[in-house]
Formats: C-alpha cells, structure tokens, sequence
C-alpha cells in the first residue's frame, strides 16, 4: 500500500489495524438504525405531533452523529478526519439541545415560549460561527490520528454541561409539580433522558479528557434505553397518540437486538446461524402478534357489545322508570279518587240516619 | 410552531450548513490545514525525540529489544504542502521545511520536549556506538535469542 501522510496515512492504518475498538459496529449501527426508525415510526404515526417531529430529529441527528464518528474510526485520509471532526460537536448540541426541547413539548403539551428557542440557538451561535476556524480545530495530529482540537472545544464541553443541567432541572422541577399519570410519565421519561444524556455527555468528556475513545463508544448504548422507556410510554399510556401493543413492542425489539448480533459476528457459521433466528423469530412474531390482536380485538368487540347493551338497559330502565311514574300518577288520581268518594259515600250515609 | 420560530430555525439551520460547506472545502478541497508529523531524524547529529516502539500495536515495531528506539521531530506543515509521497520513500521530501514555507520543524531540548518526553543527546548517542559490542557478541550475550 502506498501511504502518503495528507490521503492515507500509516499511523491511523497501523492504529486502525491494532486498535481499534471491538465493539465499533454493535455499538454504533443498530443504535443509530433503532433510533431512526423510532424516530420515523413516531412521525409517521402522528405527523401533527410536533413532539414527533423534535424526536425525529434527534433521532435524525443521532444517525448522523454515529455516521460521523464511525468514519472518524475507519478513515486514514487527515482531510476526511478533519472535515467531519469540525462538525461532530455541533450536532452532540444539537442532540443535547433538541432533547431538552423534546421533553418539554412531550410533557406540557405544548410548543415552547420563543425565548427560550432563541436562547438555545444563541448559545449554539459560536459553534456554527467558528466551525470552519482554527479555533475549532487547529489541524491533524498524524502520530495520534485525530484532529487537534482548539478553545471551541472548552465552550462545546460548557454548553453541552448547561444543557444537562438544564434539562435535570426542568425534568425534576416537572415530577413535582404534576400529579397521578402525568407524574409517572413525566418520571419515566426523566429517568430515561437523564441516562441518555449523561452516559452520552460523560463517555465523550473522558475520552476527551484521557484520549481513550474506546470508551466514547459505550455512551451509545443509552441511546436505546431512551427509546425503550419511549416505546414503554407509548405502549402503556398511548403517547404521541399512537396504538402499539406490548407485543409488538416487544417482538420489535428482541428482533433488533438479534439483528444486531451481525455487527460483531465474524464468522460464516454464526452469520448463518444468526439469520435463521431473526427469520424464526420473525415468523413466531408475526403469528404471536396477529394472535395478541385477534384477542384484542375480540375483547374490544365485547367490550363495545356490553356498552351497546348497557345503553340498550339503561334506556329501557328510563322507559320503565318513566312508565312506573305515570302509573304512579294514575294510582294515586284513581286511588285517591275513589276514596274520597267512599269517604263521601260514609258521610251522606251518617248524614242520612240523622 | 409560530411563524418568528420558523423563521428563527431555518436561518439557523442554514448558516449551519453553510459552515459545514465551508469546512469541506476549507479542509478538503484546499487541504488548508496544519498536519502534525513525525519525522525521522539522525540522533548523531540532532537533538531528537525518542520513544520505544510496541510491537503489539505497530506491526512496523521490529522484535529486537534494541532496534525498538524511534528517534523523530516533529514537524508541523499546511496538509496543501506536503506532497502526496511515500515518507519512506528516500526521494519523498514530505516533511522537509523549506525555506520560506509556512513550516516548523521541532528539535527536542528542555523547552520543547513535554515532561515525559526523552530527548537524545548527540554526545551520549556517538559515545555509545564506539562502546556497542559487536553484533557476534551481542547475540551471545543475549539469553532470550
């Protein structure tokens, strides 16, 4: 191979070859693909829902965070490296910046005051306005095969910190002052975005701060545990307005968690092995699924069946009741009537013997 | 969404996808960066940085426990200056600063070199190869070969 340092460098084909981290397609393809396609499959579901549309974008962003970071990984060509370096950080804001703005719109239920839009985007400002300056990335460092990263990096790291506290503060703040199934909500939903942005804010600090980025890779797998306590909110209190069943769910995500076992077999044997299971799995699925919703459908065809009746009940009681009313009324006018005539009868019969 | 947040978002969104515009063709159209390097360098005559290769992360790391000492500077050169040559090829002046050029070549000594950093000493270097043993003995002395 003919290395040259600008296109293709040895150090990072050596680093490459020695280093690289085991873990670098599980922890980033299935991750960013299960994020997207939820992303997408809420929007879908409910294109109305501007909560939807911010978590289609972060899901978008997310996808292209783990792209950027993956060719980061696999290129050897410094101007690939440094091109993508430059942007990576912005769009972590724009993850971390879009997760606030999602959990308020999710939990008030409505958009957000424009104030505070502005104040996200303006602190997002110097990000863009530097992104293509040394003060942002000062050049490649071969030996070490990463971009050298200048005093943009210290704002990022502040920003980023601002915007978990931030989102702590308000998902906190929004447990205590709800009540019943908005404060379950609401506490599900914090304690998923708390995982999500702390493991991801914390494994990109340290590997910034040790220079190991083996570890920034383990910060992805919060990512899916997010979305498990949004498909669990989904599910169990219909958010986004979206029917799903458990097992839909569920069946979803262990084929999911199957298909991405490719992304660290290495061997024929295993990948062939690995397919069938999804294939099965996904047939049991299906026919689990389809059984579930015969069940469903028939309890809700019941149910409806026992409203209809019920109404069909209760109307005839009123008719009843209406009926007996009247009777009432037709007792006592001929009841009464015929008494006060007896006692007539009695007294012209008393007056009579006088 | 009320009109001003649009408004607000695709202005955004668009400077942003300008500057990622101008990074790529800053970076890689116009190659406008510095590059950090290594290069080698002649301790006999240099002040060098010296640092013991791994053989179990550099497959170019040779086994013998002497030949591990990489002896380099470092050089720091706009990526559009550096020609796209073998840097172990004789011919390629990759790193070579050239008079004029927007190039530095860093020498270790007490103000550059980094606290765990070692520097070679011209002197040391030259007196120890007169002292070198052989390479008939070396092999003999040596237990694990």
């Amino acid at each position: 191979m003919d290395f040259n340092i600008v296109s293709l460098s040895e150090s990072c084909h050596i680093w490459r070859e020695t280093s690289m981290p085991q873990l670098l397609y599980f922890s980033h393809i299935p991750t960013a693909i299960i994020a997207l396609l939820l992303g997408i499959f809420v929007y879908f579901k409910n294109k109305k829902s501007l909560a939807g549309k911010i978590l289609l974008f972060i899901s978008f962003f997310f996808f292209i965070w783990c792209t950027d970071d993956l060719l980061l990984w696999l290129h050897s060509d410094s101007r690939v490296v440094v091109f993508f370096w430059s942007f990576i950080n912005l769009v972590e804001l724009l993850i971390f910046s879009g997760t606030l703005y999602f959990s308020y719109v999710f939990l008030e239920k409505k958009d957000a005051p424009f104030k505070y839009k502005f104040l996200c985007l303006l602190l997002l400002l110097p990000m863009v306005i530097f992104l293509p300056t040394d003060i942002n990335i000062s050049g490649f460092d071969n030996p070490l095969c990463e971009a050298s990263q200048g005093p943009l990096l210290y704002y990022f790291y502040s920003v980023e910190i601002l915007f978990l506290l931030w989102s702590i503060a308000y998902l906190i703040k929004k447990i205590i002052s709800s009540k019943g199934t908005e404060k379950k909500i609401a506490a599900y939903l914090s304690i998923g975005i708390f995982l999500f942005l702390s493991f991801f804010s914390a494994a990109s600090l340290i590997s910034t701060v040790t220079g190991d980025w083996m570890l920034l890779q383990y910060g992805l797998f919060a990512m899916p545990v997010f979305m498990g306590f949004l498909v669990y909110l989904i599910v169990q209190y219909k958010a986004f307005e979206i029917k799903l069943l458990g097992a839909q769910a569920l069946v979803i995500g262990i084929i999911a968690l199957i298909a991405s076992q490719f992304f660290f077999i290495e061997n024929l044997t295993n990948t062939v092995l690995n397919a069938i299971t999804i294939a099965l799995v996904a047939i049991f699925g299906i026919w689990l699924v389809r059984s579930v919703k015969k069940e469903i459908e028939a309890k809700e065809d019941l149910e409806i069946k026992v409203q209809e009746r019920t109404k069909e009940l209760e109307a005839s009681k009123k008719v009843a009741e209406e009926r007996a009313s009247e009777l009432e009324k037709w007792y006592n006018l001929t009841i009464g009537r015929e008494l006060r005539m007896a006692e007539l009868k009695k007294k012209i019969g008393e007056m009579e013997e006088k | 969404m009320d009109k001003n947040s649009k408004i607000l978002f695709f202005v955004f969104f668009l400077a942003a996808l300008a500057a990622i515009g101008v990074s790529f063709y800053k970076y890689y159209i116009l190659e406008d960066f510095y590059i950090l390097a290594e290069k080698s360098c002649d301790p006999a005559g240099e002040g060098c940085f010296v640092r013991e290769c791994d053989p179990s992360s550099d497959f170019n790391c040779p086994k013998e426990g002497e030949k591990r000492l990489v002896y380099y500077t470092l050089v720091t050169k706009k990526a559009n200056a550096i020609p796209k040559c073998d840097p172990k090829d004789s011919s390629c002046r990759a790193l070579d600063c050239q008079e004029g050029e927007d190039c530095t070549e860093v020498f270790c000594d007490e103000a550059t070199k980094a606290e765990e950093e070692v520097c070679s000493n011209p002197e040391e270097y030259l007196k120890g190869l007169e002292q070198e043993p052989q390479p008939e003995n070396n092999l003999s002395n040596n237990p694990q070969e």
